[in-house]
């Protein structure tokens, strides 16, 4: 598995990288025009990328940025040129190490852009559509991504396979019951652990995103994870009380029935006797 | 001299029987309802200033220091989230309403609803909501006002609490959260804002919920749901 530069691969990482789609799944939340976009530096130490600046659109994004970070910014929808620029460069006097032109970004989108490594350990830009649909009361949404200089791998939860063989760079996702759980990402279809495994704890009502990233040859496979919280369901209700000092006692329940029972008897009775 | 005759005593005993029990049915069911006083904090989506779940995160929640971009962004931690069950609620105290009660972990019943404990003297954490300490969201505990074969249960003098109540939650780890009361509600339970209730979002807060109002026969439990409002007591007396 080669590695290249950062710096040397740019330009050909720019020809080659077509944004996924983004399909708008989720509901717009806020303002109108706004989407929800998160960058993941995941291009290993070492590799040219140590510390960058990121451009959208010719603006300012992210200062300084450094592998293993997440930053999170509401963005005007719309199309964007993205760029990684090394740091102390500009658009105005360089060109980027890295970079993917005319991202869809719709409005209410939630999504995440990541700078990684491919399969084969190259460096690449990847946009993620991150999930943001009402998730049950009581569960967790999980979704792992596959961004690493790595082969296919399956990632276990608790020791039993909840995803198997993913490939860079893809993701996969699924609800499950909100607690701690005991993660690992082993090399598919082996019991060989390349990552972890690590206690995590999948909140209700989030979607709690795993990112796998590095690079298996210099083994600087990590996990790094972005939280997306308040998306549970609400409960349907507060039952708190079935009541005894303000209910109907039922020696009054139990005397009323008598009551029209003697009532009705009584009736009867004088009632037949007429005739 | 005409003997009256059994069945018409019958008719008069049920009758005045009947009377009675009526008065005391009518009377038992009109509990009056809970006035409401005070206000909540608003559960709205604010931008959270730190996106990391549980204790363990060492994120930055200062915005990058780009003055040029326009753009607003926030670094996230991205380390493995661990709950942090040292907050985890384990009694609450409420002084002057001489509310004392053990807080247990409840989740949801079979039909969707939160699954307030069966003991009245138990009060439950909403263990699907935020902790208590928080850095925003709404901590949910709920109890039953009372129970048929219990009595009066923990949550029995909730209706009555006050504006500036304290409410001392304290946690796994011994900590003691102070809270003050803000607000004091009753929504008949048709229409209560469960969403806000329940919000993960917004200022941190503490939302306590039985049940009162009158009873109703019909469905056997109360129309209403009381709900009382604190917030955390550095933040309740910066305000003022």
């Amino acid at each position: 598995m080669t590695q290249r530069n950062i710096t040397r691969a740019g330009a050909v990482a720019a020809a080659a990288l077509l944004p996924i789609g983004l399909v708008l799944a989720a509901t717009p939340a806020g303002a109108a025009d706004d989407a929800t976009v998160s960058v993941l530096h995941g291009i290993p130490e070492g590799l040219g990328a140590d510390v960058v600046d990121v451009y959208a659109n010719g603006n300012l994004l992210i200062d300084d940025f450094t592998p293993g970070s997440l930053e999170t910014a509401t963005v005007p929808a719309g199309s964007y040129d993205l760029g990684v620029y090394a740091d102390g460069t500009t658009p105005e006097d360089s060109d980027p190490v890295l970079s993917a032109d005319g991202v869809e970004v719709p409005a209410g989108i939630n999504a995440t852009v990541t700078a990684n490594l491919d399969a084969e350990g190259n460096p690449a830009l990847n946009v993620f559509v991150n999930d943001t649909a009402t998730i049950a009361a009581g569960e967790a949404r999980l979704t792992v991504r596959h961004v690493a200089a790595a082969p296919a791998v399956d990632i276990l939860a608790d020791g039993a396979v909840l995803f198997s063989n993913l490939t860079n760079p893809n993701q996969d996702l699924a609800s499950v019951p909100a607690g701690s759980y005991e993660a690992a990402v082993n090399l598919a279809g082996t019991d060989t652990t390349a990552i972890g495994p690590a206690d995590v704890s999948l909140e209700a009502g989030a979607n709690t995103i795993v990112y796998a990233w590095g690079s298996a040859a210099d083994e600087t496979l990590a996990l790094a994870v972005q939280v997306i919280p308040g998306l549970g369901a609400t409960p349907d209700g507060v039952p708190a009380g079935d009541g005894s000092t303000t209910g109907t006692p039922v020696w009054a329940l139990g005397l009323a029935a008598v009551a029209a029972l003697g009532l009705v008897g009584a009736g009867a009775r004088l009632s037949a006797a007429r005739r | 001299m005409t003997r009256i005759r059994p069945a018409i005593w019958v008719l008069m005993l049920s009758a005045i029987a009947l009377a009675t029990a009526a008065v005391v049915i009518a009377m038992a069911g009109s509990g009056s309802s809970v006035a409401s006083v005070g206000a909540r904090p608003a559960a709205s989506q604010s931008v959270p200033t730190d996106s990391a779940s549980g204790g363990a995160s060492a994120s930055d929640s200062i915005d990058s220091d780009q003055a040029s971009a326009g753009f607003d962004t926030r670094t996230d931690a991205t380390v493995l989230p661990v709950q942090d069950v040292t907050m985890t609620p384990v009694s609450i105290a409420i002084r002057s309403l001489g509310v004392t009660a053990e807080v247990g972990n409840v989740g949801i019943d079979g039909l969707g609803r939160v699954d307030v404990p069966r003991d009245v003297f138990r009060t439950g954490w909403y263990q699907y909501s935020v902790r208590p300490g928080s850095p925003q969201g709404s901590t949910v505990i709920v109890g039953h006002k009372d129970g048929v074969d219990q009595g009066a249960g923990a949550f029995f003098a909730l209706g009555e609490a006050a504006i500036d109540d304290i409410v001392v939650v304290t946690t796994a780890n011994g900590t003691k959260l102070r809270y003050q009361v803000v607000a004091r509600e009753s929504f008949d339970k048709n229409t209560v804002p469960l969403n806000e209730l329940f919000a993960a979002t917004g200022p941190h807060r503490l939302t306590l919920i039985t049940c009162g109002g009158p009873f109703d026969a019909t469905t056997l439990g109360y129309t209403d749901n009381v709900v009382v409002t604190a917030v955390p007591v550095d933040s309740a007396s910066g305000a003022s």
